[in-house]
């Protein structure tokens, strides 16, 4: 009993922090519609820029603090809400995702190229010593000082929303934008300071718990989840609900923290599964109680129309089959004459082709979202690497792996795919950190990894790239015809359409479940591969953050076509050290800004003729206009 | 018994009764008008038998099946079609692919992996899609994106898709919304033909009275989320509530112009 009592009493000041998070996300949510991803990288941010003004320019912590909360996080507020995310408003969910993904993988490079990637450690900001609240359960001061500061901003939230005329026009523009800007509320204004607000909020959340967890550029930016979780618990509108849902998070993990049977390596996961477990408890409450508030809420949110970015010219049956087999060839043919670093690069852009038409075929065609396919990756390297030390033949071992990825989707989509791209992205992300938890424990080979052979046909580097090239040539022209099939022709209509696509009779989560799977199937191959062309994969290899990395490039290679796909392949090769900061500051921004050009950089290549073709003749009928001119000058002259 | 049937049908938004207690049937073949002013619960009631809303009170049968619970998928295959006041096209596809993923729903003919394997045979869906564009005279426009197409060529290719799911009920939600005066009576030529002998029952929302008197054999009238008349054309327009409520003078001008 002590025990527990203990556990919830050690919540309160965690879950006052996600409340904080959740809070701000509310506010920023109801206000623009943009569900901000990169929250808790805001926070995480605001917490190195505390570090730095406190140790690097020595200010006072009051100063240092005010700085970052009062200063830098509205600003920053301000400007992201009016270049970035008042556009978004009326945007597809997916593009929203998109862009605030990439805000987040940004934040993480630029944090990493300023302060670098090493963990620091702060300097406490709140007096050391501990209470006895009763028995044996102590509370630092800290934590004391973490929940009365948290609990405070909260009140101070809380107060303006519902007391302040500010807070009228808040809840104005989030019940009816239209009727509110008919009555003179400016909601632009108020999104401007909804977002100032918010980022205030993250910031105070990153300043507190810095020095207790250290700074580090990935915990704070993950606190999106919980915060998630929490915010789900009030429909992503009640703040009160939301700070009930951040203390049942945070009294969640911690008992399933002390609870965990010591030496049980595998069941480190448990605490990271705790939101995404609320999350799949709710959303199954939803299913099963569909006439419930909650169930109707989540009706509603599947059924909001999403409209999707403006439209691709469809390019020529046969002659995207004759440019692929050229492709094909010359690869073939420029095998041999490539080396050392070169060879390579083209190699890990081979391996990576599954992974990119995988989000190809789920994000461009039937327009979900998954940040887990790192977790379908990593099944298919880690289970190839088994079959393969086992003695299984190595493309039995392959295509082994790329299935093992596919129940590990069913898993996680059965869930996910009866709700909007939204809370697909939230819920895939969530158990992408949990799978990656366990690719970190002695059952994938802990940091030492798992080795996987080569086939003895394709030892060499050379000769393996043609097996990347065939699984590569495979997997595109697989997600090449599905464009073009009746399937293709279904996934676009429920990309486009739900609410019509359901009305002519197709079932949303069969399709939805089918990309899904076919999806980590080609992620899982191309872990696979990736598998084989390094000999060894380590859980370092499959990061979660990764997932978000991919999905930037291949928005910057195109989500329109499966050339996309080997635009983003080509990218990923090329680019080099693909996770360092500064391609992670690139691809980030690169998502944010390509993310509303759904034809990427795979398009502009490929309408370039196009485009050339029209200059030309544009030229040609200026050039006729301007002879034409001429002649009538010179007969009137005559 | 009736073809579509919903009972005592109670549908709430938060303290709205948008749709309170109403009962309405329509039979094979039948072609039934539901008019009222705006905001009297007629999409919704239309929702509520398409399937995309719940009711929170009342039974919908459809068939002889009790169909209140199932998904909007399940009665569009049981022969519901619909179209909808805000067009929803599938704005990327083509006109032409508008039509035929619907009829290529009816068939079944998506076939996940040998789609994949890559395919090119041609099925029955593509020649019903074909024959649907000729009856509603869409055939030029077919290889346009149909985000590119104009409202009202957009309000055709909505019920053409709805055709082609082969329905034995249309719901149709204000298709001559945002119309001139001309595509209005070629839609009013294109419902007749739908609506023949041979064709689905049809329920017809829609605010252009003529249309609705001139297609209609019933015409339900609701306000404010009830049902206040049913009946013939003519006796619609003799009810002294009707004309209370809503009609008047719109039903006034309508006659004076027949006569």
């Amino acid at each position: 009993m002590d025990r527990l009592l203990g556990i919830l009493i050690v919540a309160v000041p965690v879950g006052s922090v996600y409340a904080l998070v959740a809070a701000g996300l509310v506010l920023t949510y109801r206000t623009s519609r943009v569900f901000n991803f990169a929250h808790g990288a805001v926070a995480m941010f605001s917490a190195y820029l505390f570090w730095h003004a406190r140790v690097r320019w020595g200010m006072p912590t009051p100063w240092a603090a005010a700085l970052v909360v009062l200063g830098f996080a509205p600003l920053l507020g301000v400007l992201l809400e009016r270049l970035v995310f008042r556009p978004l408003r009326d945007a597809a969910t997916s593009v929203k995702v998109v862009v605030t993904v990439g805000l987040l993988v940004a934040l993480q490079g630029a944090v990493a190229l300023i302060w670098g990637t090493e963990s620091r450690f702060l300097a406490p900001i709140f007096p050391e010593g501990s209470v006895r609240v009763f028995g044996a359960v102590h509370l630092g001061f800290d934590q004391l000082g973490i929940a009365a500061v948290s609990l405070l901003t909260l009140g101070a939230i809380g107060a303006i929303v519902r007391w302040t005329p500010f807070g009228l026009r808040v809840r104005a523009a989030v019940d009816r934008p239209e009727l509110a800007e008919l009555v003179g509320v400016n909601t632009g204004l108020v999104s401007a300071a909804a977002w100032t607000l918010g980022f205030a909020a993250a910031a105070v959340a990153g300043i507190l718990l810095s020095p207790v967890l250290g700074l580090d550029t990935f915990i704070l930016t993950l606190f999106v989840i919980q915060a998630f979780a929490a915010a789900l618990f009030g429909r992503l509108r009640s703040l009160p609900l939301a700070l009930a849902g951040a203390l049942v998070v945070a009294v969640a993990e911690e008992a399933a923290s002390a609870y965990v049977p010591a030496g049980c390596e595998i069941c480190l996961a448990i605490r990271p599964a705790v939101p995404f477990a609320l999350i799949f408890a709710l959303l199954a409450v939803a299913a099963l109680l569909p006439r419930s508030g909650l169930g109707r809420w989540v009706r509603a949110q599947a059924a909001e129309p999403s409209a999707p970015p403006p439209s691709a010219p469809r390019s020529r049956g046969r002659w995207s089959w004759t440019v692929g087999a050229g492709a094909v060839l010359l690869l073939a043919a420029t095998g041999p004459f490539l080396d050392g670093v070169w060879l390579l690069r083209v190699e890990r852009g081979l391996a990576m082709t599954g992974v990119f038409a995988g989000l190809v075929v789920l994000a461009g065609l039937s327009g979900q979202i998954s940040l887990a396919h790192t977790a379908f990756a990593g099944t298919g390297a880690f289970v190839a690497a088994a079959l393969t030390a086992a003695g299984v033949p190595f493309v039995v071992a392959l295509v082994a792996g790329g299935l093992a990825a596919v129940p590990v989707a069913v898993f996680v989509a059965l869930p996910a795919i009866r709700l909007q791209g939204l809370h697909v992205a939230l819920i895939t992300f969530g158990f992408g950190l949990v799978v990656a938890k366990l690719f970190e424990s002695q059952l994938t080979g802990g940091t030492t990894g798992m080795a996987v052979s080569r086939p003895s046909w394709a030892a060499s580097d050379h000769a393996y790239y043609y097996v990347l090239l065939a699984v590569a040539a495979l997997v595109v022209a697989g997600a090449r015809n599905l464009h073009r099939s009746p399937t293709g022709r279904v996934l676009g209509a429920i990309r486009d359409s739900e609410v019509a696509a359901r009305a002519i009779g197709v079932s949303l989560p069969l399709y939805r479940l089918a990309v899904f799977s076919l999806s980590a199937f080609m992620a899982g191959l191309a872990g696979a591969s990736l598998g084989g062309l390094q000999g060894r994969v380590t859980f370092l290899d499959f990061h979660p953050l990764l997932s978000l990395v991919w999905l930037s490039v291949a928005v910057i290679g195109g989500l329109g076509s499966p050339w996309g796909a080997v635009a983003a392949a080509a990218i990923w090769g090329l680019g080099g050290s693909a996770a360092g900061p500064w391609s992670q500051l690139a691809f980030g921004a690169g998502a944010m800004a390509l993310a509303r050009h759904e034809r990427g950089l795979a398009g502009l290549v490929l309408s370039a003729p196009t485009a050339l073709s029209r200059l030309g003749s544009t030229l040609g009928r200026a050039a006729a206009v301007h002879d034409g001119e001429v002649i009538r000058g010179a007969a009137r002259g005559a | 018994m009736a073809l579509l049937e919903a009972r005592e049908v109670t549908v709430r938004f938060g303290g709205l009764v948008a749709v309170d207690a109403v009962s309405l049937a329509v039979d094979e073949g039948e072609t039934v008008g539901l008019i009222g002013p705006n905001g009297a619960g007629k999409t919704t009631l239309l929702g509520a038998v398409g399937g995309q809303v719940i009711p929170h009170e009342g039974r919908v049968r459809f068939g002889g099946h009790d169909v209140t619970d199932w998904e909007p998928e399940r009665r569009a295959m049981a022969g519901i079609g619909r179209t909808f006041q805000r067009l929803e096209l599938f704005r990327k596809l083509t006109v032409f692919e508008n039509l035929l993923v619907a009829a290529e729903a009816r068939f079944g003919e998506a076939a996940f992996i040998v789609d994949l394997a890559g395919r090119t045979r041609r099925g029955q869906a593509e020649a019903l899609a074909r024959e649907v564009a000729a009856r509603l005279g869409i055939e030029a426009v077919l290889d346009r994106l149909a985000d590119h197409v104009p409202t009202g060529l957009g309000r055709l290719v909505e019920i053409g898709r709805a055709l082609c799911t082969g329905p034995r009920l249309l719901l149709l939600d204000e298709p001559a919304g945002g119309l001139d005066e001309a595509e209005t009576q070629r839609l009013a030529d294109v419902l007749r033909e739908v609506g023949g002998p041979e064709g689905p029952a049809v329920l017809l929302v829609e605010h252009d009275l003529r249309v609705v008197m001139d297609l209609c054999q019933r015409i339900a009238v609701m306000d404010f989320g009830r049902l206040i008349a049913e009946g013939s054309p003519a006796e619609v327009r003799d009810d002294p509530a009707v004309q209370a409520a809503y009609l008047g003078e719109v039903v006034d001008a309508g006659t004076a112009r027949g006569a």
